[in-house]
């Protein structure tokens, strides 16, 4: 954890000044204040077609599409990704027959591609045969970006590792640290009270104790 | 038949007209507050579980909590803060107000401008004028030396100090309002008189136009009073750090792990506070 702040602060000194929301970032990056940042895959529209970037920034840079290069793991001891797979589940209760041929509907060839469409690039295919299918990649957004480009993000699922979520098992512990923003909170504390990694790993520490109760 | 008397039927009629306002007072208002004390005995679960009872737990694990304790001391500073703020700054305004000068009509009308513009538009504004490097503010501060790439209003340690600055001017106008009426209508008879036996301006502030503002501030503190010890908005929209009591009564009903049973008895903690600051307060201070 210390090592992992000591990481962040460093790269705090590259950042645009202030504390940046979501849409700092975003209005930041397109505008060419900072050079690059952290964000998820629903950037795509933002950076690819140019009505969405105009209703953010009020202009249009065309460039930006081709210039725009993804990270889509990181490396220290191994290489590892960010990332969240959305399931459908099925309750107890529901009528399970009908259920799954719900599911199977919507993970049919057409349907799914139609569904993850509905935010180009921002969701992307779990199944291999659909990320490299033809019918995926036709999309005004995603064409723009060209195959290899596409391909890279969505492999970036073979290497998604969260805290939550270990070796195929759920550490409710972490979940709960996660849906209290500890850790977010800890860097935002470093940031503003300048806090060495060690304090700021000392703080989080309470804080995670406080939240868990112990 | 029994012959009901004049008083009777006039009792009667009142009944039937102002039923419709208890009926919907009884289903918008005392069914929420009962449903929340009543939940929080639970603790309430976010799937068709059904909900447990667990008696007390909720409350004793809340006055225990130091989190609790700490929030509560900040939302009666901020309370305090934006209360007295609100009043010596609306007070300040309305007696210039009461001054004759050109223009005044104008002037008057654009000082209802922060109290009357929807708040999400000013909050945007703010944040707009203290943004690190484009704004405005805070380019016009680079030419006197100093870094603009100071973030006033996102850092959280400033977050207190914001929320209240913010609130005070926020709300200074409807003070300003109350206090400007009531002062029109005090008789210039007893400056006249006051100025006859000599008294200086700060006489005639202190003998004359205080004791005549005393119910109009008491009642203005009041509402303000109760209405910023419940504030939400206005703090929520400009820091999410500022952790006063509606905000933490927030995030525990519904961020993280909802525990929405600990948000409920929170709510009635702070029912039964205010209901009896409120009653001392109106016996002692407005003298009812």
């Amino acid at each position: 954890m210390i090592e992992a702040f000591r990481f962040y602060k460093e790269l705090g000194k590259y950042s645009k000044p202030g504390f940046t929301t979501v849409l700092d970032a975003l209005k930041g990056y397109l505008n060419g204040e900072t050079a690059m940042i952290f964000y998820s895959t629903y950037i795509m529209d933002d950076i690819a077609v140019e009505e969405v970037q105009k209703g953010r920034i009020n202009k249009f840079n065309p460039e930006l599409v081709k210039n725009t290069g993804f990270a889509n793991k990181m490396i220290n001891t191994r290489p590892t990704s960010y990332g969240q797979v959305v399931a459908l589940g099925i309750t107890k209760n529901a009528n399970k027959e009908e259920v799954e041929k719900f599911v199977k509907f919507l993970m049919a060839d057409k349907n799914y591609v139609y569904w993850v469409h509905m935010a180009p690039g921002g969701m992307n295919p779990t199944r291999k045969s659909i990320a490299e299918s033809d019918a995926f990649l036709d999309n005004p957004v995603l064409k723009r970006y060209g195959k290899a480009k596409i391909a890279e993000i969505v492999g970036a699922l073979d290497s998604v590792e969260r805290f939550e979520f270990i070796k195929g098992k759920v550490i409710t512990d972490m979940s709960k640290l996660s849906a209290n923003f500890v850790i977010g909170k800890a860097i935002n504390y470093m940031f503003a009270n300048d806090w060495t990694p060690q304090q700021t790993a000392m703080w989080a520490q309470k804080e995670a104790e406080k939240v868990l109760g112990k | 038949m029994a012959v009901m008397s004049l008083r009777e039927k006039d009792a009667r009629f009142g009944w039937k007209l102002v039923l419709p306002t208890v009926i919907i007072i009884a289903l918008l208002i005392l069914y929420p507050v009962f449903y929340n004390i009543y939940l929080s005995f639970f603790e309430v679960s976010i799937s068709d579980a059904p909900n447990k009872f667990v008696g007390l737990q909720n409350y004793k694990e809340i006055l225990t909590d130091s989190s609790f304790w700490k929030s509560f001391g900040i939302t009666l500073l901020f309370t305090f803060t934006t209360v007295i703020g609100s009043i010596l700054l609306g007070l300040g305004v309305a007696l210039l107000m009461n001054r004759e000068f050109p223009g005044r009509g104008i002037v008057r009308a654009l000082l209802l401008l922060p109290y009357v513009t929807p708040l999400i538009a000013i909050v945007f504004a703010w944040k707009y004028i203290f943004l690190p490097i484009d704004g405005p503010l805070m380019k016009f501060l680079a030419y006197f030396g100093m870094d603009p790439g100071n973030d006033f209003v996102n850092n959280p340690n400033n977050a207190f100090w914001v929320v209240s600055i913010f609130n005070i001017w926020r709300n200074f106008p409807f003070v300003y309002l109350m206090l400007l009426s009531r002062l029109q209508s005090i008789n210039s008879d007893y400056y006249e008189a006051a100025e006859i036996d000599g008294a200086s301006n700060w006489q005639k502030f202190v003998h004359i136009t205080l004791p005549e503002l005393y119910f109009v501030i008491a009642s203005v503190a009041l509402l303000r009073g109760i209405w910023n010890f419940y504030k939400f908005d206005e703090v929520y929209l400009m820091s999410k750090f500022a952790n006063t009591l509606p905000i933490y009564i927030y995030e525990k009903a519904f961020t993280g792990v909802p525990e929405q049973g600990v948000a409920a008895a929170i709510a009635t903690i702070l029912f039964v506070i205010m209901i009896s600051l409120i009653g001392i307060y109106v016996k002692k201070v407005l003298k009812w």
